[in-house]
């Protein structure tokens, strides 16, 4: 039987300013998950993931995280099982080095001193910045800072990693070396992953799952292929497919070919379909 | 103009070039070089006579030199300082202190006189406001900034101290950056002469939005701390050591304070 790793029963979120950020959220995210909770603009994704490793409190409803319910007695476990990747990475970065950015929560865990140094230089090793330890963050490129900011989560060997936009702005490479290291740990350690994005195109590379959010309101969900070729529900959620769904609803439109499946998402995909109708 | 005046700043502050070159000072434990420039400073401003703070000026530019930081920049940069604080303080001091008239003026019926006490005294006090900051300046010019930080940390600095100057290192660039891109955004859209008075409204648009941001990031970057396990206390784990050369150094500088303490008492000037 699985475990939970996430639940969210009816949640709320209001700010105090009056705006209903999140309204009747019901998800469930599995250990060993990788889900990506898929949305445009100010859609609540952000303001969702916060009530995770509680840094926002629901106004109504219950979040429980790995079985404990978060809320005040809980929060130091939970924030060391959860790790959280922000999404500006000026914000996540706040020492004068890399390394003191990547050492200050398993300091703040109380480990060992040895252990801390042992956990830092792996955590950067994984993501490839093991050279540049002593640079102070705002040397670094935006890539690097991405992927700093994932080292310090790492570091606390979290079983839950949370990324809110991880590759927002980065270059083609920057992306696919993200995805990679991404998998990479999922692979290894077994972490779950939460990924909050609205780029649809890279829902499909770290996720096996996924959740639509639209105006605080959970509109779809489910694996991700049915999800993302489903063209009415895309367009409700104010999203847009991917381009090869885009390309292969033309083309059945078109009556060029014809598809009895759902639509492809991926590019592996649509090799398989393409190789498929030319069998048939 | 305030483009020029932000680049300025940023270079006066993007001193992490001199800390990593391989000089003298640069090697020097820094919690000693805290405490040396400490009791530096104090002996300067104890100081009463001029000759004593020759000696000190001597020891500095040696100091200056055996750190391979260049000389004359060095003694530049610490004098652009002097304009502002000592000179208009002491401004008066000439004509104020009596003693041995130099010379005599009369300013709408007011008589004014120099004197040679007055002047002794301006000369005393700038010398001593410039000692003191060319000390400071060096010591942050040979020291890396977490260094620093574990120096104050060792020598029982308030925790929210060196906490706050931590996070005011790492922001202040940013908070640069972002005030200079924009006023840039501000230049790209203006296409014809503007009047002081618009200048001054967008400028006040700028500070404002700038504060509101400083705010939410603050709030961000809070977030990201307890995310990470942060309950209100700094952690660290160093390994510097104290070796002979800092030990030397320290002698040094105790050494040079005494003679300066002496010449205080020995010199007529
Ligand atoms: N501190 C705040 N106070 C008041 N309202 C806020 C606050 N932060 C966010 N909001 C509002 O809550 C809504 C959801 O914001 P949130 O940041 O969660 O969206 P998002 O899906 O992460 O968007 P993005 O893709 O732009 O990051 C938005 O309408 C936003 O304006
Ligand atoms: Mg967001």
């Amino acid at each position: 039987m699985q475990k939970l790793a996430v639940e969210m029963n009816n949640v709320e979120f209001i700010y105090p300013d009056g705006l209903r950020a999140l309204s009747d959220v019901n998800l469930k995210i599995y250990e060993g998950e990788r889900v990506v909770i898929l949305g445009p603009n100010g859609a609540g994704k952000s303001t969702l993931l916060m009530l995770i490793n509680g840094l926002l409190k629901s106004t109504r409803g219950n979040v429980y995280v790995l079985g404990l319910s978060v809320e005040g007695k809980n929060l130091m476990e939970i924030r060391r099982r959860v790790g959280f990747v922000f999404q500006n990475p000026d914000d996540q970065l706040f020492c004068p080095t890399l390394w003191e950015d990547v050492i200050f929560g398993p300091l703040n865990m109380g480990l060992s001193k040895d252990e801390v140094e042992y956990r830092g230089y792996e955590a950067l090793k994984a993501v490839g910045l093991e050279n540049l330890k002593d640079r102070p963050p705002h040397h670094l490129s935006l890539g690097e800072k991405k992927r700093a900011a994932i080292a310090t989560a790492l570091a606390m060997h979290p079983q839950i990693l949370i990324l809110d936009e991880p590759t927002a702005n980065l270059d083609p490479l920057g992306y696919i070396e993200l995805v990679k290291i991404l998998n990479q740990l999922h692979k290894e350690r077994k972490v779950t992953l939460i990924t909050a994005t609205c780029d649809i195109n890279i829902a499909p590379l770290i996720a096996d799952r996924v959740y639509l959010l639209n105006k605080g309101k959970i509109v779809g969900e489910g694996l991700l292929r049915e999800v993302l070729s489903n063209l009415k529900l895309i367009n409700y959620a104010n999203l847009q497919p991917p381009i090869i769904t885009q390309l292969f609803a033309n083309l059945v439109k078109l009556g060029i070919i014809k598809l009895d499946k759902l639509l492809p998402v991926t590019i592996d995909e649509a090799i398989n379909e393409i190789m498929q109708l030319k069998k048939d | 103009m305030i483009k020029e005046l932000l680049k300025a700043f940023e270079d006066l502050v993007y001193l992490e070039r001199y800390p990593l070159l391989n000089g003298y000072l640069q090697k020097i434990d820094p919690r000693i070089k805290l405490f040396a420039t400490a009791i530096l400073i104090i002996v300067i401003v104890s100081t009463l006579k001029i000759t004593p703070l020759l000696l000190l000026l001597i020891t500095i530019i040696s100091f200056t030199i055996v750190s391979k930081i260049p000389l004359k920049n060095f003694l530049i940069r610490v004098t652009i300082f002097i304009p502002i604080f000592a000179g208009i303080i002491t401004l008066p001091l000439p004509f104020i202190t009596p003693g041995l008239i130099l010379t005599s003026f009369s300013i709408a019926g007011f008589s004014l006189n120099l004197t040679y006490e007055g002047v002794y005294k301006m000369i005393l006090f700038t010398f001593r406001v410039w000692l003191s900051i060319a000390y400071l300046i060096l010591l942050i010019l040979t020291t890396k900034f977490t260094n620093m930080l574990y120096a104050m940390r060792r020598l029982k600095f308030p925790q929210i101290f060196i906490m706050l100057t931590s996070i005011t290192y790492r922001f202040i660039f940013t908070f640069i950056n972002e005030s200079y891109r924009m006023i840039l955004a501000r230049e790209s859209r203006i296409t014809s002469k503007q009047r002081r008075l618009d200048i001054m409204r967008d400028l006040g648009n700028i500070i404002g939005t700038l504060f509101i941001r400083a705010y939410e990031r603050g709030e961000r970057v809070y977030f990201a701390m307890v995310s990470r396990g942060y309950s209100g206390e700094i952690k660290s784990i160093n390994k510097l050591k104290i070796h002979v050369r800092d030990v030397i150094f320290l002698i040094l500088t105790i050494l040079i304070c005494a003679v300066t303490i002496l010449l205080n008492y020995l010199m007529v000037i």
